[in-house]
């Protein structure tokens, strides 16, 4: 939690925390008792009464100090029972889905389409004024909203591994629902409480001031709605009758708002306003534009990546050093957690904004990444150095033709025309291998492997000199893998690209690279021709790796043990 | 019940057919597929991406209802008895999942983790349960500090022999393993498949092994049965389906599986 939302929730708390201990001191607090006759009527405020006296006489500050108590409970009550019918509504219908889904969900979505207000007004007229009737309409009409939201939580959480794998086990809804699944939409249901009870003190202020509240059990709404039957908003009255418990609500309503959003916040990561964007090099120098110009396209060179700051710095890339000539085609190989997508995400400038480099530089066609303007970066990815990413299926946009999507590309980095365009994306997609006929198609029309290969041909797109693949087989058919990375080897041989291929799949690389680079803890242990590397490994990381990757015998030597 | 010959197998799945809802009519995932796994033997099922590999797997735990076809497990057909029945029945089996970073409770420490079935069964009592929990950790190879963390606490190898231990600890007879070592990094898949191994050989235990990797079924199943879009199109000892694979599919399998270098 950022330091704003912190004190914004310390607000929250405090200003609540005195509003319930003013509920439960009232009668030691209140100068009299809000029920006797304190003073003459309609009385202007002074020492003896601090908020004047009302129509019959009774000390209004004391009505106030009182009033706290019902406003506070009526909304904490109401609040209670919407959440729990709401939980329990959403947590039946997306655990046991089916009809009864349907049924409960078709119920909430009437609920959530009438009216809140002039439904609460309609039930309150036929069941009469006092506390149970407003607790009662309240909660009818928030439940609805509250059963909506978990009802989403829970459909997703059900198809989650962990749950499944307990059904697997043969465990039923009851014992599944109390035990894992609640607990889990728990930190969800508790700002759908904080919340809801917002809106209840709101409604239960409109509904007294409407006349339906208990006129025994005075709330701040009821005495606004006694000002205003006394014409108080006719008269200087209003300052001391109408504006404090007016001001009672808001500030509540803003209290409970407050914290409610703080738990919100805390539910849900995403709501958080990420931290700037830094990927410079900590303390760096701008680098003239070399002389590599000429040398190898890419040059990774005594590269050093670190995430986080201060004590928790983790160094994830400890002076890696790696070129990549024209043509050529380089694996690097290591396990979770050893550095290679991160080297591969510095090679593209596109580090998460945790990273910073920490010392030495990326070189595409002699431009350091590290100094390069933020705008001029950007020209260059895509451009000069494009990435194919892992996952095909979510790196296309699921509503949008491929024919769209690559032309898109196509079009990102220079000026061109309707027919060129589609010249270009037949041309990429004939070159990937894709019958151009199928650029109308959408994503999902595709198997993985076709998706896989659009995704190269987006990053052919500008005839880029360097191309980075981050574990490009992941996910796929084993045939399909094979495909795939022959097609990157034609590629590189036809177009002269200079590719790096990070995988975690030493068999997987070695069939394709020239040169393979082993990574383990930051730092590259090994580099060398890939035959050299897999048959006669040298060091003993890379003989561990080689030696537990489990490969096909030969059918003669293959015996059942 | 027809089965031909030999002793009854543990498992026996009979012309099991699945469909499921897709945007014009129903989808076969899954076309009459047949095959059995017997006390104590270790079965591969392999086959590519959608072959319907795991959705057999998780109609044989009940997660999905079939459209047609018998589960006899020990020679009762779990799908012809009623669902309290077949729920009982099926602690003699155990399924464990694909990604241990997703199938353990995460905020269950790992000791009520692998106690849960016993709780889901109502075995023993909560010292009797904390022990077997502690006994199924040790024999996964685990230490007993692991009892008193939390999954995200431990490594993937360790999750994976976490969720081991949680399918020991009912004391089941079949184990369904669904790409046990898909999620995990290459140096601890051996390490796995030969627990897995050295489980099934100390207590005895049947083993369906779901993979799409032909190399480590060859290393740890004494059995294939090979789908292709939702058939069994092949079925025989490891060495037979392997050596001289029949049908078409199998051999594309195995060349890719066994080719390293290409001649340039």
């Amino acid at each position: 939690m950022n330091p704003r939302s912190r004190l914004l929730a310390v607000a929250g708390v405090g200003i609540l925390a005195t509003l319930v201990l003013i509920a439960l001191a009232a009668e030691s607090l209140a100068p009299y008792d809000p029920t006797e006759r304190a003073g003459r009527p309609f009385a202007k405020p002074s020492a003896a009464h601090l908020l004047g006296t009302n129509d019959v006489g009774h000390d209004l500050l004391s009505e106030l100090i009182h009033s706290t108590r019902v406003s506070l409970l009526v909304g904490l009550t109401a609040a209670l029972a919407a959440t729990v019918v709401g939980a329990a509504v959403g947590v039946a219908a997306g655990y046991a889905r089916g009809w009864v889904d349907t049924g409960l969900m078709r119920l909430v979505d009437v609920v959530l389409a009438l009216p809140a207000l002039p439904l609460t007004i309609v039930i309150g007229v036929f069941a009469g004024p006092g506390l149970r009737t407003q607790i009662l309409v309240i909660a009818a009409v928030m439940w609805a909203g509250v059963a909506r939201e978990l009802r989403s939580q829970v459909l997703s959480l059900r198809e989650r591994d962990h749950i499944q794998a307990l059904r697997a086990m043969g465990a039923g809804p009851l014992h599944v629902v109390p035990r894992h699944v609640l607990p889990a939409v728990a930190p969800l249901v508790v700002p759908q409480f904080v919340l809801a009870t917002k809106t209840a003190i709101l409604l239960e202020a409109s509904l007294a001031f409407l006349g339906l509240g208990d006129i025994t059990a005075k709330s701040w709404g009821t005495m606004l709605s006694l000002a205003h039957a006394r014409s108080a908003f006719l008269t200087d009255a209003w300052l001391w009758w109408v504006l404090p418990p007016g001001l009672a609500i808001a500030l509540t309503v803003v209290a409970f708002a407050l914290l409610g959003y703080a738990f919100e916040e805390r539910a849900r990561p995403s709501l958080r306003v990420g931290a700037a964007v830094r990927h410079r090099r900590a303390g760096s120098v701008p680098a003239p534009v070399t002389g590599h110009r000429d040398g190898p396209p890419l040059v990774v060179d005594d590269l050093s990546v670190a995430y986080g700051s201060g004590d928790a710095t983790v160094l994830a890339v400890d002076r890696v050093s790696l070129e990549i000539a024209t043509g050529e085609l380089v694996g690097v190989v290591g396990e979770s957690g050893s550095g290679k997508s991160t080297v591969a995400a510095a090679a593209v400038g596109l580090l998460p904004p945790a990273a910073v480099i920490t010392g030495g530089a990326v070189w595409i066609e002699g431009h350091d990444l590290a100094v390069l303007p933020a705008e001029q970066l950007r020209r260059m990815r895509g451009d000069r150095v494009a990435l194919i990413p892992q996952e095909a299926m979510s790196a296309l946009n699921p509503v949008r033709t491929i024919a769209g999507q690559l032309g898109e590309a196509v079009r990102a980095h220079r000026p061109i025309r309707r027919p060129e365009v589609r010249r270009r994306v037949s041309e990429l997609l004939t070159l990937v291998g894709i019958d151009p006929g199928r650029a109308r198609d959408y994503p999902h029309q595709l198997s993985g492997g076709m998706c896989q290969r659009v995704v190269i041909a987006m990053a052919l797109a500008n005839d880029p000199a360097v191309v980075i693949a981050d574990e490009p087989t992941t996910g796929l058919d084993v045939l399909v893998q094979a495909d795939v990375l022959d097609l990157l080897d034609g590629l590189r041989h036809r177009l002269g690209l200079a590719l790096l291929v990070v995988s975690h799949d030493l068999p997987v690389i070695e069939r394709i690279a020239d040169r393979i680079a082993v990574m383990h803890a930051g730092r590259i242990v090994e580099v060398g021709p890939a035959a050299r590397v897999c048959t006669s490994p040298e060091h003993p990381y890379t003989r561990l790796l080689v030696g537990s990757a489990v490969r096909l015998q030969p059918p003669a030597a293959a015996s059942v043990p | 019940m027809n089965v031909p010959s030999g002793p009854l197998p543990l498992l026996a799945v009979e012309g099991l057919t699945v469909s499921f809802r897709g945007r014009s009519g129903r989808v076969a995932a899954v076309t009459e597929v047949d095959l059995t796994v017997a006390a104590g033997e270790t079965v591969g099922l392999v086959g590519g991406s959608g072959a319907g590999k795991s959705t057999v797997a998780r109609v044989i735990a009940g997660l999905v209802r079939p459209d047609r076809g018998a589960i006899r497990l020990d020679g009762t057909d779990l799908t012809a008895v009623g669902r309290a029945e077949a729920r009982s029945l099926r602690r003699m089996l155990h399924l464990v999942f694909q990604d241990p970073y997703a199938s353990l409770p995460p905020t269950l420490r790992v000791a009520d983790a692998v106690a849960e079935p016993l709780v889901i069964h109502r075995i023993g009592d909560r010292p009797e349960r904390t022990q077997r929990a502690a006994d199924a950790v040790t024999a996964v190879g685990l230490d007993r500090r692991h009892l008193a963390r939390y999954p995200h606490q431990l490594s993937g190898g360790e999750r994976q022999r976490v969720a081991f231990a949680r399918a020991l600890v009912t004391e089941p007879q079949l184990i369904l393993a669904d790409e046990p070592t898909q999620m995990l990094d290459a140096s601890l898949r051996h390490e796995l498949v030969d627990l897995i191994s050295q489980l099934a050989a100390d207590r005895g235990l049947a083993v369906l092994h779901i993979t799409h990797d032909l190399a480590l079924a060859q290393y740890s199943c004494a059995r294939l049965v090979v789908m292709h879009q939702g058939r069994v199109v092949e079925h025989g000892t490891t060495a037979e389906v392997l050596g001289t694979p029949q049908h078409a599919y199998t051999a594309e399998l195995v060349a890719a599986a066994s080719s390293t270098r290409h001649p340039r």
